[in-house]
């Protein structure tokens, strides 16, 4: 695979690892302190999301994410279809 | 995948008066993450009344077994809906998976705590909190949770950042 056209500073704006406040959280902390030690890959994944696609998302309201996604699959159904 | 016909499906059974909880991938696409499912996965209240209304809108909408490899289409019986298992079903609607339980010690009345009622829509939804998903799915463990877990968890730090 070739290399980002981007320069460190930019690419880490949108790649990131969770901050450490994750770990803290009431509901989810236990669950992902653990898997730092027992399935640490999972976290080290994390910093290979593209967060502009999860910002955009969040941006939107709940369904209109339900709409686009919906709009998404049709035309992949549409495509896989033929036409 | 989101199925074409989710929106529809939870949109019927808000209109039929059936206490759920939203869980799985499209509980993630509603709460920000960037994921795809295609089917509808639901933990449904088990009072008598909330199984009778259940059951009487999948037999209106045709539910019958996804697997079964005799394909004899068997409708879902009250028996399977007031267990404790997971019933994955086809309706005319799109496909639902029915949660009994998320898992052990985790039914309607034990994950409510958990859930936020997303009411900006067209219709009000009560679906599970990003964390609790993400706590659910880590336990699981199963390719398919380890696959959606990095995205979940990027949506998780998101929300968290953008509170500060």
């Amino acid at each position: 695979m070739g290399s980002p056209s981007y320069d460190e500073a930019t690419l880490a704006a949108y790649f990131q690892p969770p901050d450490v406040a994750i770990f803290d959280d009431a509901v989810a902390g236990a669950e992902l302190r653990r898997l730092a030690i027992e399935d640490p890959d999972i976290l080290a994944a994390v910093a290979d999301v593209d967060r502009t696609q999860i910002r955009d998302s969040l941006e939107r309201t709940p369904f209109d994410r339900l709409r686009i996604a919906s709009e998404r699959w049709n035309g992949l159904v549409r495509l896989r279809r033929g036409g | 995948m989101v199925d074409e016909r989710s929106d529809a499906i939870l949109r019927s059974l808000h209109e039929a008066n059936i206490e759920f909880i939203l869980v799985g991938g499209t509980a993630a696409v509603l709460l920000g993450a960037p994921v795809t499912t295609e089917d509808v996965d639901i933990v449904h209240r088990q009072t008598p009344e909330n199984l009778d209304r259940l059951l009487s809108w999948l037999l209106t909408h045709g539910a019958y077994h996804r697997y079964d490899l005799a394909k004899r289409r068997l409708p879902p019986d009250r028996g399977a809906l007031a267990g404790h298992g997971h019933i994955n079903l086809q309706t005319d609607l799109g496909k639902l998976d029915l949660l009994c339980r998320l898992g052990e010690g985790e039914d309607y009345e034990q994950i409510l705590g958990d859930t936020v009622v997303l009411d900006g829509g067209p219709f009000p939804i009560r679906v599970i909190t990003l964390p609790r998903l993400i706590a659910v799915k880590a336990r699981a463990g199963r390719p398919k949770d380890r696959l959606t877990l990095p995205l979940l968890i990027a949506t998780l730090d998101e929300q968290l950042r953008s509170k500060g």
